[in-house]
């Protein structure tokens, strides 16, 4: 039984074992090719080492290799727009590579520098994880294809942009850092978050890198509700037409009074005085409040619920800022992914 | 004034003035003339009236006394006192009930008499200009009507209606108001209407 289990193992793993260590050989057989001037042989080759199964073995910077190779492997079978496509993946897969000049002649560098610098795109890293506290900051360096100008920005799940943290030139290379916040000044939070950056220009490319934000912070307060209930500062035409409709209702009641409270006396004439009163009081409370005219007691009224208004809120903005003050923030990074590869003929 | 009034009136500036220092009792004290007429007589009055106010509660005091002469020229005068006592409940800034006794004295060759009335009323307050001008209408109906010359009791009713003007920063306000009541006594066919036209000056206190 036991004897069966390893010889199926062996059978199972065999393959295995040769198709990753067919990655590097068949990688080798290419250059050998290359180098013997068989270009079709090598470009062949090659595109079987890029492609999956064998694919799979490779890191960047032997993908970065075998694409050169094809790209050069292609500009001398005379496929141009071949060669083209290729170093344009290759700029895309690492916008700082080089051909190395020792082996590849200045043609070929010249084609691939053609292609790198129609091809604007930018390499993003970013730590796999930070924690900071506020006021804290994450960085992230960005290194160009070739120098223009791009605009970085924090996007939600739905694409929109959260916040712009960047908008500029790019030369060599830049360092952009978010402090975690949204363009309101509040912590953007999600699990889906994305680090855009967007090369400006009619060949730039979109990149973005998924970011997990969590923050971890106290309840704050909230702040008062805004003042609603404030007096008019000028008066209107009704301020003075209810004065003056007041004291003349008063007034008439003066006059009238005797009658709704002795009916039939004969009353005296000392309720003129105070209807009398009245009424130019009512005037004067009219001309003094007409439409237009300062109200200063009401504005002085206002001012000091304005007053007590902003200290209640000030309070509340120091007490939070004292409780963010202990929140942190964990930034997590995914790998990058080019929505748009920036096209373009070189 | 008498000595009796006087004494009164310290009473009630000493109880004002300590509550003036707390936040959440105000007072007034004040000086009354009044201008009081009768169907049969005329006369003027001293006195004075002060309140207490805690929060929408006033209690209200209010004292004068005076001579009235007769109209005709030829009949004795009489000595005239009054006083009331109201409590205040304050609904809403422009709204308040009251209930209270009002007492008024008369002394005459023929002896004193009296007039005694529970009076339920409501006020209300009306900015005329500012906050420094402002009238008022009272109106009230007697809860009971008590008489002793002739021994009885009867019904009574009345109101005011009145302006004040208040000095803003300044403690001090004036307010001139006219006042009419009338009261019947039942079954015994006497009426007294009483006519008062009122300046008062006072302090506020908060």
């Amino acid at each position: 039984m036991i004897v069966r289990v390893v010889a199926l193992a062996l059978l199972v793993a065999a393959p295995l074992r040769a198709q990753t260590g067919s990655a590097s050989e068949v990688m080798t057989g290419a250059v050998r090719a290359y180098r013997d001037l068989d270009f079709d042989a090598a470009a062949r080759l090659l595109r079987r080492v890029l492609t999956p199964p064998l694919a799979v073995g490779l890191d960047d910077a032997e993908r970065a290799r075998a694409l050169t190779y094809l790209g050069a492997a292609e500009h001398y079978r005379e496929q141009p727009d071949s060669a083209i496509a290729v170093f344009r993946r290759l700029v895309v897969l690492a916008p700082r590579h080089r051909p190395d000049t020792l082996i590849f002649p200045p043609e070929i560098t010249r084609l691939y520098n053609a292609v790198r610098s129609s091809t604007r795109i930018v390499a993003v890293r970013l730590p796999a994880d930070t924690e900071f506290r506020v006021g804290g900051k994450l960085v992230a360096w960005l290194y160009p294809s070739t120098p223009h100008a791009v605009t970085v920005a924090i996007s939600g799940e739905d694409g929109r942009a959260l916040r712009t943290v960047y908008a500029g030139p790019i030369g060599d290379s830049l360092d952009v850092s978010w402090d975690g916040r949204d363009s309101t000044g509040s912590f953007a939070t999600g699990d889906r978050l994305w680090l855009t950056v967007t090369s400006r220009g009619s060949r730039g490319a979109k990149l973005r890198v998924p970011l997990r934000v969590e923050v971890n912070a106290p309840d704050t307060l909230p702040h008062p509700p805004p003042l609603s209930a404030l007096l008019p500062e000028r008066a209107t035409r009704e301020t003075g037409l209810r004065s003056l409709g007041g004291a003349a209702l008063l007034a008439a009641g003066a006059l009238t009074l005797p009658s709704l409270v002795a009916p039939g006396e004969r009353a005296s004439g000392t309720r003129f005085a105070v209807a009398g009163a009245l009424s130019v009081s009512g005037l004067v409370g009219y001309l003094s409040r007409r439409a237009g005219r300062p109200l200063p007691k009401n504005a002085a009224i206002n001012q000091t619920r304005r007053e007590a208004w902003r200290q209640q809120d000030d309070a509340v903005t120091r007490e939070n800022a004292g409780r963010m003050r202990a929140a942190r923030l964990r930034i997590r990074g995914g790998s990058a992914v080019v929505l748009d590869g920036g096209g373009g003929d070189p | 004034m008498s000595t009796r009034s006087l004494l009164l009136a310290a009473v009630w500036a000493f109880a004002a003035v300590p509550l003036a220092g707390q936040t959440t009792v105000t007072g007034t004290a004040a000086g009354l003339v009044l201008n009081v007429r009768t169907r049969t007589d005329a006369g003027t009055a001293l006195g004075f009236a002060g309140s207490v106010r805690f929060r929408r509660v006033e209690l209200q005091v209010r004292y004068a006394e005076g001579k009235l002469q007769p109209a005709d020229g030829a009949s004795v005068g009489r000595d005239l006192v009054e006083g009331a006592v109201a409590l205040r409940f304050v609904a809403t800034p422009w709204l308040s009930l009251q209930l209270g006794p009002h007492a008024r004295h008369y002394d005459s060759p023929l002896g004193p008499e009296r007039w005694v009335t529970w009076q339920l009323g409501g006020r209300a307050d009306v900015t005329i200009a500012g906050t420094g001008v402002r009238g008022h209408a009272m109106l009230w109906q007697g809860m009971g009507l008590d008489v002793n010359v002739p021994p009885g009791s009867g019904s009574a009713r009345g109101g005011e209606v009145g302006v004040t003007i208040d000095l803003g920063p300044r403690p001090f306000w004036f307010a001139l108001a006219y006042g009419i009541d009338q009261a019947q006594v039942r079954d015994a066919a006497r009426r007294e209407t009483v006519e008062a036209l009122t300046f008062t000056a006072g302090l506020r206190r908060r």
